[in-house]
């Protein structure tokens, strides 16, 4: 592992983002879209005070969810984009190892989120009087969990494209869909259903969305937030594992080389 | 000194042996051949060798690296080209190559140098900023054989690399395998079913077939083994004179002799050796031939003779 083999993955996503128009849709897009139609929905429901709260629930859902979802896409583009123009090969008999490829790729992922936040914040604040930054730096424990989970995520729908092939792709869709009702990303815990509220307390998700909120409404942000960044170092060490395995059961089985 | 060893190297897919325990040798600094018809197991047999499979069984030992146990240690000294070989279709050349040397690990001068390098020796410079996907398929493979150099290795394995290439080209690609080798001390491990081609790079080829290693060796010992020889062709002016022909199969070497009217075929171990003794016998006997020849056993022959065998023994 070397700083300079892990500067290549992220080189390549870097290069990606000014090549492939469809990288700015997880950017710029689908953030916006969501921004604006949260933001319009709580005008819609309830009084004043209500709706300031409810604003403030969509949007930090609005907000982590997006963190999130680019956060995994970074660890599935890495191999994606390579599935796509039939170069696996190359990277799998390169001397750059799984760490390498988790760090310039999981740069790739903060950077892309970062850039989702900083148009997503821009437009809140314009257009709705709302900060996000307003809970303070203990919002960067929630944005590490988030981080770390959705790369986690990212690296087992590698390790199941390795061994079924790239339509595998769209497990990503099931398990983010489940990730976003469980995890309560746009309503609070309470609401969940007693057993769903037992996954969700397993799930990094769940704490880091707790602690941006918390964050902002005057609770404890820190607690949960830390929850969240042990579970995420926790599931991306998993992960981390699970990938490894898999690559090497498809060296071992040959499909490798129909990907 | 043997840079690769293979030793009992065996894949199976499934049921299916692919390769099947096959075991060789190669200097270094040759170019070593592997030969053998579609579906032999020759890029299943590279594949292992560059670390992209697994073997199922048996090993492999390059530069004292064994490919299952020192995998990153193999990777960094063996380069892997293929036919047909794809990039990101958005990227070009320039940026292929830096994308590759970082994953080997080159400082950014190393980089530099070396893909400065290689894009002169390939002659890259006029399309190095045109995409992948609007280059020709010349020019692509120029680029995937540079891409395969980029970590200066040691043991480069090149999987039928002029496959679909036209004349030039693969001239051209011909020759810079050459060059590299004496420049850089490379070892090539090349497989092709270009005969023609092996027989022009290589002195030292594998033959295999089904998965199995049928002979190894020298190009002059593998068609020896193969029982295939270079023949001599030659025309009668009169038909008659057929019969005045029997002392040809008293010579030393002689192995054959076919007679087709007035066209006579001989093959002989050694015909550079015998054609002195049948002109002077055919001058004695006052037979009058034209079109004297000698036709070189080409790899081809061989190789279609043992194909031939090989789907006759079935
Ligand atoms: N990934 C794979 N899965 C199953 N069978 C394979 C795979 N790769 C190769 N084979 C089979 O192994 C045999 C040898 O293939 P290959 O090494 O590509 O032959 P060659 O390169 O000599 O033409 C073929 O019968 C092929 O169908
Ligand atoms: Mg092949």
């Amino acid at each position: 592992m070397t700083l300079t083999q892990a500067k290549g993955h992220f080189y390549k996503q870097y290069l990606k983002l000014f090549k492939a128009a469809g990288e700015w849709e997880f950017i710029l897009v689908y953030p916006l879209v969501h921004l604006f139609s949260m933001g319009f929905l709580s005008a819609f429901v309830g009084g004043e005070d209500s709706a300031r709260v409810a604003l403030t629930y969509m949007f930090v859902g609005a907000f982590s969810w997006n963190f999130y979802v680019l956060a995994q896409k970074g660890i599935t583009y890495g191999i994606l984009h390579e599935i796509w123009s039939d170069s696996v090969k190359h990277l799998a008999t390169a001397p750059a190892g799984i760490i390498d490829f988790i760090i310039g790729n999981g740069a790739y992922s903060l950077l892309s989120g970062l850039m989702a936040w900083l148009l997503m914040y821009l437009c809140a604040k314009i257009f709705f009087a709302f900060d996000i930054f307003a809970g303070g730096p203990v919002i960067v424990l929630g944005l590490i969990g988030l981080w770390l989970y959705g790369m986690a995520e990212g690296l087992i729908v590698n390790a199941i494209m390795l061994l079924k092939g790239p339509e595998y792709m769209s497990i990503t869709w099931i398990i983010t869909g489940i990730v976003m009702v469980t995890s309560a990303v746009y309503y609070p815990l309470s609401i969940l259903p007693e057993p769903i509220r037992t996954a969700a307390s397993i799930l990094p998700t769940t704490h880091a969305i707790e602690s941006i909120r918390q964050a902002i409404l005057g609770g404890n942000p820190i607690a949960p937030g830390i929850n969240a960044v042990v579970l995420g170092v926790a599931y991306l060490l998993v992960a981390s594992f699970v990938f490894s395995k898999s690559l090497t059961r498809s060296k071992q089985n040959g499909t490798i080389l129909r990907l | 000194m043997s840079i690769v060893q293979v030793l009992k190297l065996k894949k199976s897919f499934g049921d299916f042996k692919a390769v099947n325990e096959i075991s060789f040798e190669v200097e270094k600094g040759e170019i070593f051949g592997v030969l053998g018809p579609n579906g032999a197991g020759k890029s299943t047999t590279l594949n292992m060798l560059a670390t992209l499979i697994e073997p199922t069984g048996g090993t492999a030992i390059i530069n004292g690296f064994d490919i299952k146990k020192d995998t990153k240690k193999v990777q960094e000294i063996i380069g892997l080209c293929t036919s047909s070989t794809k990039f990101f279709w958005d990227f070009n050349a320039i940026e292929i190559l830096n994308y590759y040397a970082m994953l080997y690990d080159l400082d950014s001068g190393a980089r530099k140098r070396r893909i400065a390098s290689l894009i002169e020796r390939f002659e890259i410079t006029e399309f190095q900023n045109k995409k992948f996907a609007e280059l020709s398929t010349g020019m692509k493979q120029k680029i995937a054989l540079a891409k395969s150099l980029i970590n200066k290795p040691k043991v480069w394995f090149l999987d039928e690399p002029t496959n679909g290439l036209d004349l030039e080209v693969s001239k051209t690609v011909r020759k810079v395998i050459r060059d590299t080798v004496k420049e850089e001390n490379t070892t090539v491990l090349l497989t092709s079913h270009h005969l023609s081609e092996v027989e022009e790079l290589s002195k030292r080829i594998a033959l295999i077939n089904k998965g199995e290693l049928v002979v190894v060796g020298s190009i002059k010992q593998v068609k020896e083994g193969l029982n295939f020889f270079d023949t001599i062709h030659f025309t009668l002016a009169k038909q008659s004179d057929a019969t005045q022909l029997e002392f040809i199969k008293k010579i030393d070497g002689f192995e054959y002799m076919r007679v087709d009217e007035t066209r006579v075929l001989v093959r002989a171990r050694s015909p550079q050796k015998l054609i002195g003794k049948l002109i002077n016998g055919l001058e004695n006997k006052n037979v009058k031939i034209y079109d004297l020849e000698i036709k070189r056993a080409s790899l081809e022959d061989a190789f279609l003779k043992l194909i031939k065998g090989g789907s006759s023994s079935k």
